[in-house]
């Protein structure tokens, strides 16, 4: 075996890659910018609804339930210039309205139900949802403390792995997963496409090189990159929000490696059919997107028709979230952690067959 | 043949074929060792096709390539070792100093250290490169970008090489130096496969071969082509007046005339038979200025693969 062709690669792909310092600063800052920025950005929390009541003066129970969802931090008082509700949604002065029409709540009777009216804008549905739940929440919360009757049964919720629910535990693992993605996919994608548009694809091929050569001569580069680079996320994700990583970092590392390995072999699968840089990228981009759409961030994968689980199940993202989300919050299942990684692997492998099987040494 | 063992190269009916385009159609020669073996024809008449077929970087669709004594087999490796490729774009790394790109030249073709710096030394003296191996290649001009890609193809000491368009885009200066650059390396008992656009140094090759339509439609040497294609000379006319419809219209039709062709501000005529000028002359020395000139390449190229394409 003879090892200089891939040694040389690896080094002149250090060199491409490293010298330029626009370059050094996307492969390395860029990364750390992106986690902080959307960390912080992508906050699915609903805060500051503008609720308004509309009810009768001094009832009391309502006015509990005002005290209470003010106090939760969750609302805010709107202000209400007509003393209609249904235009005080309609023009945006307030996001909920709760309308309590004939009498005091506190009135109510088995005989004499008072009736509650809840007004909600779903002009943005996921904020619609969160306030419906809220509100319900809390009326459920102060009309229970009312009816003495129902102390029997007791309510006691305890939130486990991440009892204050921040988003960013859930955020920030798959964040890590898109960043490695796009330096892996992307960066590998363009690989070969570079050169054959440079037309130094020619001079490769007109040596008499291995295709494992050439093949592992681009893909160890991007891994050694995306290796360092995952490193330096995972830190800021513990430095700057906290994340507990409470797992094993030995398993961590090996999700991390097995997932760039799988990433760095698909970058490579899209490399081999693609004959130019543009093709390159739109290819990267044809798999980026389902591959986030459908990683169980954004929508839970529980929630999808069968045929789009299906996808969901073959991609390697939707996996890495599960054991990441694992490993970081409940100290990582051993045998789930390996059931995952296995997926990964195998995706990987049938990526990097792929790859090998499509490139040839000729430009036939 | 008994001297196929003294031939660099040996092509018998080769057939490239993409889809039903025929790119080269069954063409057949050989090359010496030490020869400037010249490949000229318009875009797309099958020159590159051909030239990455002997580099073994193209499958052959039929027929049998030799180089070295060595046949295509498998992916062409066995081929890709006895040669050296240096394509039209001289494919450097510009984000890379010259002695980075020689040095990943050396590890594609797995050179030991030693003899990669002895060699670099030697062709680096060779083109008489004389600024720092350590500049960047996007800071130098097309000229020395040429001559290094030259120097990254001759590394491994081929014994063809393979120079596609080599001085395409490069300033006069620049190409002259670079075909005393290739005769010295035929000096040397190198093989030389060299493709051209330019007719004047086609000159410079012992041997050419002009391809039209996947097919090689002229092999000899240069003067062999003109004395073939023009064994009565041709003449140079220069018209006194300036309409000459009617005596062009004449001359085409004359048997007399192989060929009357504008040349520039000129017209090229080249008599039929052997005493065609004898005959025709009365007629055309009123109108013209004649003078009898050597015929040049491009005036073979011209009849060859122009003249044949209307």
């Amino acid at each position: 075996m003879n090892w200089k062709t891939l040694r040389g690669f690896i080094k002149k792909e250090f060199r491409q890659s490293l010298r330029d310092p626009v370059m050094q600063r996307l492969i390395f800052l860029a990364p750390m910018l992106q986690l902080t920025v959307f960390g912080f950005a992508l906050n699915n929390e609903t805060r500051d609804i503008r609720m308004a009541i509309f009810s009768k003066p001094n009832d009391t129970v309502i006015q509990r339930f005002q005290d209470k969802a003010l106090a939760s931090g969750w609302f805010i008082k709107a202000n209400v210039s007509e003393n209609d509700p249904f235009m005080s949604i309609q023009s945006g002065e307030a996001e909920v309205a709760i309308v309590i029409k004939d009498k005091k709540v506190e009135a109510a009777t088995l005989l004499e139900p008072v009736p509650i009216q809840i007004l909600i804008s779903a002009v943005n549905s996921l904020r619609a949802q969160a306030i419906e739940s809220y509100v319900q929440a809390i009326l459920n919360d102060t009309l229970t403390g009312n009816n003495s009757s129902q102390k029997l049964i007791q309510i006691e919720t305890k939130i486990l792995y991440n009892p204050r629910m921040e988003t960013s535990y859930f955020l920030i693992p798959a964040l890590i997963g898109i960043i490695i993605c796009l330096i892996t996919v992307l960066l590998t994608s363009m690989a070969f496409t570079r050169e054959r548009e440079a037309g130094t694809m020619e001079t490769i091929l007109s040596a008499p090189i291995q295709k494992w050569e050439i093949i592992l001569g681009k893909a160890i580069p991007s891994t050694l990159l995306a290796a360092v680079n995952s490193f330096l996320t995972c830190s800021a994700g513990a430095v700057v929000f906290g994340i507990p990583f409470t797992g094993s970092l030995f398993l961590l590392s090996l999700v991390l490696a097995t997932f760039i390995f799988t990433t760095v072999a698909i970058g490579i699968a899209i490399s081999t059919i693609s004959q130019t840089q543009q093709q390159a990228m739109m290819g990267s981009f044809l798999f980026l997107f389902p591959a986030l759409l459908l990683s169980g961030l954004m929508f839970p994968v529980e929630n999808m028709p069968p045929f789009m689980k299906v996808f969901s199940e073959i991609n390697p993202m939707t996996h890495f979230n599960y054991i990441m989300r694992n490993i970081i919050l409940k100290g990582g299942d051993l045998e789930f952690v390996l059931i995952h990684v296995g997926v990964i692997l195998g995706i990987g492998i049938i990526s990097f067959y792929l790859a090998f099987r499509n490139f040839k040494t000729t430009l036939n | 043949m008994s001297s196929d063992a003294n031939k660099a190269v040996l092509v018998s009916h080769l057939l490239v074929q993409f889809g039903e385009f025929k790119a080269v159609n069954d063409i057949s020669f050989s090359v010496d060792k030490g020869e400037i073996f010249g490949f000229l024809g318009a875009n797309g008449a099958g020159k590159t096709t051909s030239i990455r077929v002997i580099c073994g970087l193209l499958k052959p669709t039929a027929g049998e390539v030799s180089v070295g004594g060595e046949v295509f087999k498998g992916n062409g490796d066995n081929l890709k070792k006895k040669v050296g490729y240096m394509s039209q774009k001289f494919t450097l790394y510009d984000d890379l100093t010259v002695a980075e790109n020689l040095e990943f030249t050396a590890s594609l073709r797995k050179l030991d250290q030693d003899y990669f710096e002895e060699r670099k030394k030697y062709l680096l003296d060779f083109i008489q490169f004389e600024y720092s191996e350590k500049s960047f290649v996007r800071d130098l001009s097309g000229g020395i970008k040429q001559q290094v890609a030259l120097v990254a193809s001759l590394l491994h000491d081929p014994e063809v090489i393979f120079l596609d368009e080599p001085t395409a885009g490069v300033t006069p200066v620049s190409r002259a130096l670079f075909w005393s650059l290739i005769q010295k390396l035929a000096d040397h008992g190198k093989t030389v496969f060299v493709t051209s656009h330019y007719m004047d140094e086609v000159e410079h090759c012992h041997r050419i071969a002009l391809m039209r339509g996947g097919e090689i439609i002229a092999l000899d040497t240069p003067k062999g082509l003109k004395s073939s294609q023009f064994p009565y000379g041709i003449y140079q006319l220069t018209a006194k007046a300036e309409d000459i419809t009617d005596i062009e219209k004449a001359l085409q039709r004359s048997s007399e005339v192989e060929s009357f062709q504008p040349h520039g501000i000129h017209y090229h005529l080249a008599p039929k038979k052997d005493n065609s000028w004898e005959k025709i002359s009365p007629l055309i020395l009123p109108r013209f200025t004649a003078k009898k000139i050597r015929p040049s390449l491009e005036d073979v190229f011209i009849k060859l693969v122009e003249g044949k394409n209307r």
